[in-house]
C-alpha cells in the first residue's frame, strides 16, 4: 500500500481524485500501486496530518488561501524528506515553477485540466522511483554497517523516523515527560 | 472789374461755373456731376492762373507781388488737392464752399490789387512804387476789412485743412498697419489652431492607445485568475466524466452478467461481476459525480457570464448604469485574484443611476481593486464602499495594504509609474483611471494612503456629465 496525501482547496478537485484512484490502477511499466489515499483542503491541517502520519507522496495544488503549495510542500519536506513531491495547478506561473523546482526539487508539476492517464502515470513513476531510491539507501546502509561506518542505533533511528515522523526528535524532559519540539510547534 | 478783358473775362467764367456748381449742390444731383463741374472748375482756374501769372510778368510787375501771387495760387491748387482726396459727401459740401468763397476773395481782393498795379505801370509808374502804393490804399473800408475778414478766415481753414490732411494720411496708415497686424495675428492664429488640433489628436490617439494597452494588460493579470477558475472545473469534470466512463463499463459488465445467468449461467459470475463494480459504493457515488460535475460546468457558464457582464461587450457607450452592479461583476471577475490574498467587505450604499461608460468604469473599478490586492503581502482586507454625494456617487476601494509614501503618492497617476516588477505591472492603471473618471465623466478620483496604512482611493461621478466619452 502506498499511501499518498492530497491537498487541494476545491472539494470537487479532492473528490474526482479520489473516484479516479479508486477505480484506475496506478501503473507503471509492469508494477502497479495498490493506493490509500487522503484527502485534504486546508494545507496547516495536511500539515498536522503529515507530523504523524508517513506519506509516500505529496500531491498539492499551487493557489491557495492559507499557504502555496511550494510553502506547503517545503514545511512537508522538512517533515517527510524521503516522500514524492508533486504540484497539480492550474495556475501556469513560470516564476512559481521556478521556485517548486529550485526550491523544493518537486518530482513533477501537473497541469490541470490534468489528463487522468498522465496523473496517474506520474504518481507511479514518482512512487517507482521513490522506492528505488530508498533501497538503494538500504543497501548502502548495510554495505556501510558492514563496514562499521554506521551503528545499528542509527539504523534504527532512521527507521523508526520513516515510521513515526518526528519520533527521534522527541526529547525527554527531566521527569521523563515528553517535551514537545519547539520549532515543530511553532511551525503550525 | 479787374478792367483786364482777359482776366475779368475768365473771372466771369469762374462766377459762371461756381453759381451753376451751387446750383446743382442744392438741387442734390448725383455725385459724379458734382465732381465733374468741381473738376472743370479746378482746371479753369489752374489755367486762369497761368494767364494771370503771365499777364504780372509781362506788365512789368513788383517781383514781391508776383512771387505773393503765385504762391497763393500754388497754395489754392494744394488746397483743393487735398480736399478731393477724402471725398464724402460732407466733405463735397466744404469743398464747393471753400472753392466759392475762396475764388469770390480772391477775384475782389488780390486780382483787384494786380490789376490797379498793371494799370499804374501802364500810366509810368514804377513797378516797385506801385506794389509799395497799393499796401497803402485804403478802398472802401468796409470792403477792406471783409477782404481782411476773409483773408484770416481763409488761414484758419487752411491750417485746418492741412492738419486734417495730415491726421488722416496718419489714420491711414495706422489703419493699414493695424489691419496688416491684425492680418498676421490672425494668420498665426490659424496656424496654431491647427497645430494644436494636430497634438490634440495625437493625443486622443495615444490615450485611445494605451487604454486599449491597458485593457490587455489587465486582462492579461486577470488572465491567470480566470484561467485558474476555469482550469479547475474542467478538470474535475473531466477526470469525472473518466471515471464514469469506467463505472459505466461495470454497470455494463453487471448487466451482461444478469443476462448469461438468465440464460442458463453460473450464478457466481454475476456475484463476480458485482463485486467489482462495488455497486453500494456506485448506488452512493454516482449522484454526487454527476451533481459535482454539473456544478463545475455552471460555474464555467457563470465565470464567462461574468467576463461578458465585466467587459460589456454586448452594450457599449454612454448609458444609465448601476454602478453597484458594475462593482459586482468586475469584483467577480476579480475575485480569483482577491481570494487569495483578501477578504472582501461590500459597504454598498443605495445609488441612482449614473450616466456614464460601464465598461470604462468596470476597467477603473479592476485596477483599483488588483492594486489593493496586489498591495496587501500576506492577508488583509479590501473595503467596496459607495455612497451618494454632491449630486452624484462615490465608490472607494481601500485595502490594509503596504501603503505608499507621499513621493510615491505624488506619481501614481503618471503613465508609466510603477514600483512593482516587471511583469507585474504596467505603470497605466491609474494614470488610464484617472483618464476616465476625470476627463471622460467630469468626475473625481483621490488617493489617501501612507506608508504602512494601507491605501483609500476614492471616485467621485457627476450624476450626468457634459463630457464627451468615446467608446473604446
Ligand atoms: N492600493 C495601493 N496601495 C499601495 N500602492 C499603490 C496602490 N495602488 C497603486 N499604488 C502605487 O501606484 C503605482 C501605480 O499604479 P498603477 O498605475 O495601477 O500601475 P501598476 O499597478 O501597473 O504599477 C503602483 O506601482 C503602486 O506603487
Ligand atoms: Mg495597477
Amino acid at each position: 500500500m502506498s499511501r499518498i496525501l492530497i491537498l487541494d482547496d476545491e472539494d470537487s478537485i479532492l473528490k474526482s481524485l479520489k473516484r479516479l484512484l479508486r477505480v484506475a490502477p496506478c501503473t507503471v511499466g509492469n508494477k502497479t500501486f495498490a493506493l490509500e489515499v487522503e484527502t485534504f483542503g486546508s494545507p496547516l491541517e495536511a500539515i498536522e496530518r503529515a507530523r504523524h502520519e508517513p506519506f509516500d507522496l505529496f500531491l498539492s495544488d499551487f493557489r491557495m488561501p492559507e499557504m502555496d503549495g511550494i510553502e506547503f510542500l517545503k514545511v512537508v519536506k522538512e517533515i517527510q524528506p524521503d516522500a514524492a513531491r508533486l504540484i497539480l495547478s492550474g495556475y501556469a506561473d513560470l516564476n512559481a515553477l521556478v521556485r517548486a523546482v529550485n526550491e523544493i526539487g518537486i518530482d513533477r508539476f501537473i497541469g490541470k485540466p490534468w489528463n487522468d492517464y498522465e496523473l496517474l502515470s506520474a504518481i507511479a513513476q514518482s512512487l517507482a522511483h521513490r522506492e528505488l531510491m530508498l533501497e538503494n539507501r538500504q543497501l548502502a546502509n548495510l554495505v556501510r554497517l558492514d563496514m562499521g561506518d554506521i551503528t545499528p542505533e542509527t539504523l534504527e533511528a532512521q527507521r523508526l523516523e520513516a515510521l513515526e515522523p518526528g519520533i527521534t526528535q522527541v526529547n525527554w524532559g527531566p521527569d521523563g515527560s515528553v517535551l514537545l519540539d519547539a520549532d515543530l510547534t511553532n511551525r503550525g | 472789374m479787374t478792367g483786364e478783358t482777359i482776366v475779368d473775362g475768365e473771372h466771369q467764367q469762374l462766377v459762371r461755373i461756381i453759381n451753376l456748381v451751387i446750383e446743382r449742390q442744392s438741387q442734390n444731383s448725383s455725385k459724379e456731376d458734382t465732381q465733374s463741374l468741381l473738376d472743370k472748375l479746378v482746371k479753369y482756374a489752374a489755367m486762369h492762373f497761368a494767364h494771370e501769372e503771365t499777364l504780372m510778368v509781362s506788365s512789368g510787375c513788383d517781383p514781391r507781388f508776383v512771387e505773393a501771387h503765385k504762391a497763393i495760387h500754388r497754395r489754392f491748387a494744394q488746397q483743393v488737392g487735398r480736399m478731393c482726396e477724402f471725398p464724402s459727401d460732407k466733405g463735397m459740401e466744404h469743398l464747393l464752399r471753400f472753392l466759392t468763397s475762396w475764388l469770390a476773395q480772391h477775384i475782389l481782393g488780390i486780382d483787384q490789387s494786380m490789376a490797379r498795379q498793371i494799370r499804374k505801370i501802364r500810366r509810368g509808374v514804377t513797378a516797385e512804387s506801385a506794389y509799395l502804393e497799393e499796401k497803402e490804399i485804403q478802398t472802401d473800408p468796409a470792403t477792406s476789412s471783409l477782404i481782411d475778414a476773409m483773408n484770416a478766415l481763409y488761414g484758419v481753414i487752411a491750417a485746418r485743412n492741412d492738419s486734417l490732411f495730415e491726421l488722416n494720411r496718419g489714420l491711414d496708415a495706422q489703419v493699414s498697419q493695424r489691419t496688416r497686424e491684425l492680418a498676421d495675428a490672425n494668420a498665426r492664429l490659424t496656424s496654431d489652431q491647427a497645430k494644436l488640433v494636430e497634438v490634440l489628436n495625437k493625443y486622443e490617439d495615444t490615450q485611445q492607445k494605451l487604454l486599449q494597452s491597458e485593457k490587455l494588460a489587465a486582462i492579461g493579470q486577470l488572465a491567470a485568475g480566470v484561467a485558474h477558475e476555469i482550469n479547475n472545473p474542467i478538470g474535475f469534470v473531466n477526470s469525472n466524466l473518466g471515471t464514469l466512463k469506467t463505472y459505466i463499463s461495470h454497470l455494463l459488465d453487471v448487466v451482461s452478467a444478469y443476462e448469461a445467468v438468465g440464460k442458463g449461467a453460473d450464478v457466481t459470475v454475476l456475484a463476480a461481476a458485482i463485486k467489482k463494480a462495488d455497486l453500494d459504493f456506485l448506488r452512493e457515488d454516482l449522484p454526487s459525480l454527476l451533481t459535482e460535475s454539473q456544478a463545475g460546468l455552471s460555474r464555467v457558464t457563470k465565470i464567462v457570464q461574468d467576463l461578458k457582464d465585466f467587459s460589456h461587450v454586448d452594450q457599449t457607450g454612454r448609458q444609465l448604469a448601476n454602478l453597484n452592479a458594475a462593482m459586482e461583476s468586475t469584483l467577480n471577475v476579480v475575485s480569483n485574484e482577491l481570494k487569495y490574498k483578501a477578504e472582501v467587505v461590500r459597504e454598498l450604499g443605495d445609488i441612482p443611476e449614473v450616466d456614464c461608460d460601464p465598461a470604462q468604469i468596470n476597467q477603473v473599478f479592476m485596477n483599483l481593486l488588483v492594486n489593493a490586492a496586489h498591495a496587501i503581502e500576506h492577508r488583509g482586507t479590501i473595503f467596496v464602499r459607495s455612497g451618494i454625494a454632491d449630486d452624484g456617487v462615490w465608490f472607494e476601494v481601500e485595502d490594509t495594504g503596504k501603503g505608499m509614501s507621499d513621493a510615491v503618492m505624488s506619481r501614481i497617476f503618471e503613465p508609466f509609474f510603477t514600483t512593482k516588477a516587471v511583469g507585474q505591472g504596467t505603470g497605466l492603471g491609474l494614470s488610464i483611471s484617472y483618464d476616465i473618471i476625470v476627463k471622460r465623466h467630469g468626475g473625481k478620483l483621490d488617493v489617501f494612503s501612507g506608508e504602512g496604512k494601507g491605501a483609500r482611493f476614492r471616485i467621485w461621478l457627476p450624476k450626468s456629465s457634459n463630457v464627451g466619452a468615446e467608446g473604446v
